[in-house]
């Protein structure tokens, strides 16, 4: 007697862990994330020295044996700084892009799947996002929210909701003309239960893609913000807030700037390239 | 085309409004009094407050402050700097060209190089100089501006001694800030560049082409180069935009004068119309320069035409 085997179909989450792990790139560039977070948990075991204590004898020691990165004016050791500021910069770059893709998947939803009034309400107002470039609506939200950690997030948050929103709304726009939407309205499916049981899910995908892109924009823009000493506030181990700190020691004691930096970098970089590895992987037409 | 330009511009005229509208509403999000957190650093008593309401109109209706916000920015009135006490669009105008000259600098070297690099890693696809060129670029849009600015500075100015790390006026002052701002763009450009370049090449007049049997130095910069040029054009708008922004920074970095330094000054000074007036520039800027791409795009391909 044969017995059929039913092959064990791949979920749509292990055929893309799948592919991620086939793509060298995205291997490596997920590796460094996931290295990073590791360092960000595991900095209280990881750090020599607290990275807040302040020993003015050993004011801008070079890199050496005891201070792997050299320490900055205070004495206090970079290389533990750098570790615990992994903590405050991978968590303002999860929440900068938390806040944007909530609003603008939720926007883009609203906008694509009612149309009409509301649509050109909403694109309207992304219109007019998309009319600050860059950096600058970021700003525009610090200068009316102050200074600080929790306002830079916020504002890196509100400066990312655009791309999100126009995305989401295009993914929609051809979704909802699908024969399984068309199926579960005829069948009297309630608008809330199709968006968020056939368009959502559908929609999501490409959203993926412009998160992890997203991720390293917001980190270098919160960094940024930082550096200009918009964000975090001193003593706070923050890679942006060090950098600034350096900037002033830059012709006496480089090491304080070019270690946060490198690991700014190193972020940024493996964000960015797992962002367009996923990109290749779930979609080759979507481009950003 | 003439309908094309007209909806252009009529689609701009939201957006130009949206923009007012964000920069007015600055003024009332703001938490507190703007007359007294505007007097606030000259300890003026409550009569004198009292009375900057009346000038400023905050006693009117918010429609009517609206409307006469509306009437003064038309005019190019922005009000008076806290800090400086100079007409707000005076102190725009004479830092305006300082960031254009940087912005513009930056373009010339990266527009070029970018696509240079993008469409010869297009060219050789898969192949070492790809990767490299790939590698670049992602480099490119990684790497802190400032940081990169630091690094810059400790190589040219401190060790070299070849370009001077801050000040402006002549060409060597523009040098760093140029390269840092460049770098950035470079890397979108190229990463544009290459993959229009690779789509392109797969057509089927390039195939077409071939076939015929032109020379594959024919081809590619003939037939293949010309149509991947499309989208890096019309990247020249974003472009403008990002490098204002990135402009920001690397001004702070390098004590420049100019738009940037100059809203980032006025934020932590807390000068409000300084504050409106450096956004709204900015941001009519960037609407204005989009919108003047778009026309001369739509000019030169036919095809182009508003939804």
């Amino acid at each position: 007697m044969t017995t059929v085997q039913a092959t064990p179909s791949l979920g749509p989450t292990r055929l893309l862990l799948r592919r991620v792990l086939g793509n060298a790139t995205a291997l490596a560039a997920l590796a460094t994330l996931l290295l990073f977070a590791g360092i960000a948990l595991a900095a209280p075991w990881l750090a020599p020295f607290d990275p807040y204590q302040v020993y003015p004898e050993r004011s801008l020691m070079p890199p050496g044996r005891e201070h792997l990165m050299g320490t900055d004016l205070l004495g206090r050791d970079i290389f533990s700084r750098v570790l615990y500021g992994a903590r405050v910069s991978l968590l303002i770059g999860f929440v900068s892009v938390g806040i944007s893709a909530a609003v603008g998947v939720v926007l883009g939803l609203l906008a694509g799947y009612y149309g009409g009034l509301l649509d050109n309400l909403v694109m309207r107002l992304i219109d007019t996002l998309m009319a600050f470039p860059g950096i600058l609506l970021a700003l525009t939200i610090v200068a009316l929210l102050g200074p600080g950690l929790v306002n830079v997030m916020i504002a890196v948050g509100i400066g990312g909701i655009a791309n999100y929103a126009r995305l989401v709304r295009a993914s929609v726009l051809s979704i909802k003309e699908e024969v399984y939407v068309e199926a579960a309205r005829s069948v009297g499916v309630r608008d809330r239960r199709i968006i968020f049981r056939h368009v959502l899910p559908n929609a999501l995908p490409p959203v993926l893609v412009l998160a992890s892109m997203s991720y390293g924009w917001a980190l270098l823009s919160a960094a940024g913000l930082s550096f200009l000493g918009l964000g975090a506030t001193p003593p706070l181990a923050e890679w942006g807030a060090m950098l600034s700190d350096g900037r002033s020691l830059m012709w006496d004691a480089p090491w304080t700037a070019i270690f946060p930096g490198i690991a700014i970098l190193c972020v940024v970089l493996a964000a960015n390239l797992l962002g367009d590895a996923l990109r290749d992987i779930l979609d080759p037409r979507l481009r950003l | 085309m003439g309908r094309f330009i007209i909806m252009r511009l009529l689609s701009s005229v939201p957006v130009v409004l949206g923009v007012v509208t964000i920069t007015f509403a600055l003024m009332y999000l703001l938490p507190g009094d703007p007359a007294a957190s505007m007097l606030a650093r000259s300890g003026a008593s409550s009569e004198q407050i009292a009375a900057l309401r009346v000038e400023l109109g905050l006693d009117q209706p918010l429609y009517l402050q609206y409307f006469h916000y509306l009437v003064q920015v038309v005019q190019g009135n922005l009000g008076v700097s806290l800090a400086s006490n100079k007409p707000v669009t005076e102190m725009l105008l004479e830092v305006l060209p300082k960031t254009l000259a940087l912005v513009f600098a930056a373009l010339l070297i990266a527009i070029p190089l970018g696509t240079v690099m993008g469409v010869t890693a297009a060219v050789r696809q898969n192949t070492l100089v790809d990767r490299v060129l790939v590698g670049i670029s992602a480099l490119g849009v990684s790497v802190p501006s400032f940081w990169l600015a630091l690094l810059l500075i400790l190589l040219f100015s401190v060790t070299l001694r070849w370009f001077p790390a801050s000040g402006q006026g002549e060409l060597r002052h523009l040098v760093l800030p140029t390269l840092v701002l460049a770098f950035g763009a470079i890397g979108t450009v190229a990463r544009t560049a290459r993959t229009s370049m690779i789509d392109v090449l797969k057509q089927d007049y390039i195939r077409t082409a071939r076939a015929s049997g032109k020379s594959e130095r024919e081809v590619l910069y003939r037939h293949a180069l010309p149509n991947a040029l499309v989208p890096v054009v019309t990247m020249i708008g974003l472009q403008f935009g990002w490098l204002i922004s990135g402009s920001f920074i690397v001004e702070t970095v390098f004590s420049r004068q100019g738009l940037g330094s100059m809203l980032i000054n006025a934020i932590l000074d807390k000068d409000l119309p300084l504050v409106q007036g450096a956004v709204l520039a900015t941001a009519i800027l960037y609407v204005t320069l989009n919108l003047l791409v778009d026309l001369t795009y739509g000019a030169i391909d036919p095809r182009i035409r508003y939804e």
